[in-house]
């Protein structure tokens, strides 16, 4: 179990496979795994575990 | 006339931010209607499932995005989030907006100053929204802030440039650009602000909720050009009692 911008979700092998899995447009978001950035180019090898809290984010109007 | 900040020749002195925008789709019409080259965008957590639109989508890559910290309410959660924004398209410029009071959204200058200091060492292009205080201004000077970024008045009241007496120092005595931000509700606001000498002035509420955004950008574009074509050809002091304008005759004696 993980926590996916705060919902219960099951957990997956990487982060890449669960960004694909949810369908994100990888050009507007960017990835926090327990407060840390992780880069687009580690997503791949990003392992997963038990209990993480991802916050996946992106930009919205804002002053 | 063009001006630098951060390193970065602007000719535009109006920077816009895009919360509360009817749509997105307007964006790409005001950047063409006021030639504005600097965008604010906050960053928040995405849903796939939300299906909103992208803003990225609406913004042409020769715009500058700046990354606004609103949300945190603390340094560290300031950098955070500035380095999640960097992260997504690689900017380095940074609005620092850090609010501890929810009902006035005043700024919070202690923890602005830290969070200034931190993201400058580490080579963010930092711009400081606060509350306007000399001393605050100038430590953020001397920590590296691109910019200061003092309030006409709070965000979203409208009210104008009311915090006068205390931009003023601020304009005359630091030496790194300042940005007029928040409270600008009308384009006579963005004139004011500029003819006391800021260098560029940041407005959203104003053009965001206008019936016509993109009208309502332009017309405070205007403004803002007014404003500091005034200030740079000598606006004159007040006076207490009347100047004739036309010469005085004496024929008529």
């Amino acid at each position: 179990m993980i926590f996916v911008n705060g919902k219960k979700e099951k957990n997956y092998d990487n982060l890449e496979e669960l960004i694909n899995a949810f369908n994100y447009n990888k050009k507007n978001i960017a990835v926090l795994v327990n407060d840390k950035i992780v880069k687009k180019e580690d997503w791949k090898d990003f392992k997963i575990n038990d209990n993480d809290r991802i916050e996946i984010v992106g930009f919205v109007g804002g002053g | 006339m063009e001006f630098e900040i951060a390193g970065k020749k602007l000719k535009s002195r109006l920077f816009i931010g895009t919360g509360k925008l009817p749509t997105y789709k307007v964006i790409p019409e005001i950047i063409k209607k006021t030639g504005v080259e600097v965008l604010t965008v906050a960053v928040r957590r995405i849903n796939p499932e939300a299906k909103i639109e992208n803003i990225l989508d609406y913004i042409p890559d020769n715009i500058t995005i700046m990354v606004n910290t609103s949300g945190a309410r603390n340094a560290e959660e300031a950098i955070k989030i500035a380095k999640a924004g960097s992260e997504i398209i690689g900017t380095k410029w940074i609005k620092i907006e850090i609010e501890a009071d929810t009902r006035y959204l005043a700024p919070d200058n202690e923890e602005t100053v830290k969070a200034t200091e931190i993201l400058v060492k580490q080579g963010f292009f930092v711009f400081p929204y606060i509350t306007p205080d000399l001393i605050t201004a100038k430590k953020l000077e001397k920590s590296g802030a691109a910019a200061v970024m003092p309030l006409g008045s709070f965000i979203g009241t409208n009210k104008g440039i009311t915090c006068k007496t205390l931009l003023r120092p601020i304009i005359e005595e630091v030496n790194i650009p300042v940005i007029i931000d928040a409270g600008i509700g009308r384009p006579s606001h963005a004139a004011e602000a500029m003819e006391l000498g800021a260098d560029a002035v940041l407005v959203n509420t104003a053009i965001a909720i206008a019936k016509n955004p993109v009208n309502m950008a332009i017309a405070i574009d205007m403004a803002v050009k007014a404003g500091r074509l005034a200030f740079e050809n000598g606006i004159l002091a007040e006076r207490e009692y009347a100047e004739p304008s036309s010469p005085l005759t004496d024929f008529l004696k």
